[in-house]
């Protein structure tokens, strides 16, 4: 009966739109599902469904984020800062604890979904528990000004992308035009995030910079992600290898790693034979949470490719 | 008596020489292209060191091996156990042998880690699918009409449910386990490292010399209790080896591969359907005939539209529908 209640209620609010009257904000950006949204003034109790985009930045511009799922993370300085900052564990992302959720009382739930099909599957239920604001496109830095609004830091957001995009142009004057290679070792097979219009962030970065992939590792027109098999490994010829191991998976203590980095498959790449392997953190590359992140993506270009002849 | 013995030798060769040239095809086949030539050029040289030599020898020689070696071990599992338990249904996925060698696998990757050899995986393998054998054989034997294909086929069903239930039940719970077995549990030939399929292949070789060793007993065995008797054999003792080797070739096979079905049903069946019902001539053609099977139903999802479909999947699309048939043929005018 209540379930029948709030779904006719929530129908309510959706379909009268603008009419209804907002006594919080009124956020209005077409990348938040079901906008116009109305959200609490200044939310006290917000719970973040992603321990990437929504908790780093969320933590960032200081916005009082209470839950998250932190279960299995692998960025361990923003697990710290969630820890001291008082944020309470849901669970693993993809099965967030949705009692813990509910007794957490919040006041806004945000997430970064991404795409309008997941929003669409999970906005009913939790914007029966609260309002709920769902970013449904991949950018991550409009992601930065609907948070810089609900913390009313907007100036601070403009300051942060100041100095980070002073520091990209430096980078990008600096970066030798080497091919270079980016692979993601999985427990069960090898992944690939290409360089391609919807390209995962920190490999959006990476070719914003200048960084200069194979042929293979380059889609125009997607997928960004490829799977290759043993056999199409060959096509990670880049000059230079960075590898991806562990995370949110266990591929670094299991004997995958062994595995892999033994066969003769991976010791033919062309960077493997004149010793140009590194390894890159999970943290940094599979879950990418902001600035923090971006910036440690130009470190590493730095350090591993502009800093090697 | 005589001819019948000796039937299976003409389609042996020819099933032979079928299984040379598939193997070769096989070879042929992945992502990477590598030209028949070339194929045959790194065999026939194992010294070359080019990437197509490093690729033929650690992503598909291993894969064809264990595609002939699993499905050998399991057509001839499912023929012992057809004669052994005069049951046309039987195979060791319905009876739930495979899915009892899955369960201890799986308990053991918990228990030891990820990274536990294959060589330990395979006694695992040889413990669970023992005592599922047993357990099936005495859930099916209960009552006075004792073990009648049908209720062993049911025991078979109700055992190895609950077996993969509590396997997946376990892989929810323990997402490190589920990595490591991701597509193990789903029968996958994809991956497999030569040192691993060589290191089971002993034990499944072992099983099969035994089975075309007894080739008489199995035949005897399929005729009833009371011809087997007459004609001097203890069938209570062999139907205690035939357990045995069924326990070697069906454990054997899930180590390398997971839980693959059907193949030790259809592959007897068909035999039997070509030469007759004397297991000297369905043993040696279910081996060969097994292998063939398996193998082009491995290869030929990623031949014709590169997809690399699990062994398990597509054996079960060509295995269900025969298995439907069959039971409609053999179990409906029975009873």
């Amino acid at each position: 009966m209540l379930r029948i209640f709030g779904a006719a209620v929530f129908s309510l609010l959706f379909c009268s739109g603008v009419a209804y009257a907002c006594d919080g904000r009124l956020i209005d950006e077409d990348r938040i599902f079901g906008s116009p949204l109305c959200v609490p003034e200044n939310p006290k109790r917000v719970v973040v469904l992603d321990q990437s985009f929504s908790l780093g930045i969320g933590l960032e511009l200081g916005l009082p984020i209470i839950g998250a799922p932190l279960t299995r993370m692998s960025d361990e300085s923003l697990l710290k800062k969630a820890q001291a900052a008082g944020v309470e564990d849901l669970g693993f992302v993809t099965e967030p604890n949705l009692e813990r959720l509910v007794t957490l009382q919040p006041d806004l739930i945000i997430a970064f979904t991404g795409n309008p099909g997941l929003a669409e599957s999970v906005y009913p239920m939790l914007s029966s528990l609260a309002p709920t604001m769902l970013d449904t496109s991949g950018d991550w830095r409009g992601f930065y000004n609907v948070i810089g609004q609900l913390s009313g830091q907007e100036d601070k957001v403009a300051g942060l992308f100041k100095a980070y995009n002073d520091r990209l142009e430096e980078v990008r004057a600096k970066l030798p035009d080497t091919p270079v290679s980016i692979l993601r070792i999985t427990s069960w097979d090898f992944q690939v995030y290409t360089e391609s219009p919807d390209a995962y962030a920190p490999f959006e970065i990476a070719a914003e910079a200048g960084l200069v992939r194979s042929n293979y590792e380059t889609a125009p027109n997607g997928p960004s992600l490829k799977r290759p098999d043993w056999e199409e490994l060959a096509n990670l010829d880049g000059e230079i290898l960075l590898y991806i191991v562990g995370g949110t998976n266990d591929s670094d203590v299991d004997g995958r790693h062994e595995e892999v980095i033994e066969n003769p498959l991976w010791q033919v790449l062309p960077a493997v034979q004149s010793g140009n392997v590194h390894r890159i953190d999970p943290a940094t590359w599979m879950e990418f949470s902001g600035l923090i992140s971006a910036h440690r993506v130009l470190d590493d270009i730095e350090r591993l490719i502009i800093s090697t002849p | 008596m005589t001819r019948s013995a000796t039937a299976w030798y003409l389609p042996a060769l020819i099933l032979s020489v079928g299984l040379v040239g598939l193997s070769l095809w096989a070879m042929g086949v992945g992502s990477a292209r590598i030209p028949m030539g070339t194929v045959t050029q790194v065999l026939a040289d194992p010294s070359d060191e080019t990437r197509e030599a490093f690729i033929i020898w650690t992503v598909r020689l291993p894969r064809v091996l264990a595609a002939i070696t699993i499905g050998a071990a399991l057509a001839v599992a499912g023929a012992i156990m057809q004669a052994a338990t005069n049951n046309p249904l039987a195979d060791p996925g319905l009876l739930g042998v495979n899915a009892g060698a899955a369960f201890v696998v799986v308990i053991t990757i918990v228990i030891l880690g990820p990274a536990v050899g294959i060589g330990t995986l395979a006694w695992a393998a040889f413990l669970g699918a023992g005592v599922a054998a047993v357990l099936v054989y005495a859930l099916g034997a209960m009552g006075r009409s004792g073990p009648t294909p049908i209720k062993l086929v049911l025991a078979g069903v109700v055992i190895g449910t609950f077996l993969a239930v509590l396997t997946m039940s376990i892989l929810v719970v323990d997402g490190k386990t589920l990595d490591a077995v991701r597509l193990w549990t789903a029968g996958s030939l994809r991956g497999r490292a030569l040192k691993d399929v060589v290191l089971v292949m002993p034990y499944i070789a072992f099983g099969l010399g035994l089975a075309m060793m007894f080739r008489d007993q199995f035949t005897s065995l399929s005729l009833g209790t009371d011809v087997a008797q007459g004609l001097g054999q203890n069938p209570a003792r062999w139907r205690m080896i035939s357990a045995g080797i069924v326990v070697l070739l069906a454990g054997g096979a899930v180590a390398i591969a997971g839980p693959v079905g059907f193949v030790g049903l259809v592959v007897p069946h068909m035999a039997r359907l070509m030469i007759g019902a004397d297991y000297r001539s369905i043993l040696p053609l279910a081996m060969l005939g097994g292998a063939v099977l398996t193998l082009t139903a491995d290869t030929l999802p990623r031949a014709v539209w590169g997809n690399d479909v699990p062994v398990g999947i597509s054996l079960a699309l060509v295995g269900a529908p025969f298995f439907i048939w069959l039971a409609r043929r053999r179990l409906g005018s029975g009873s």
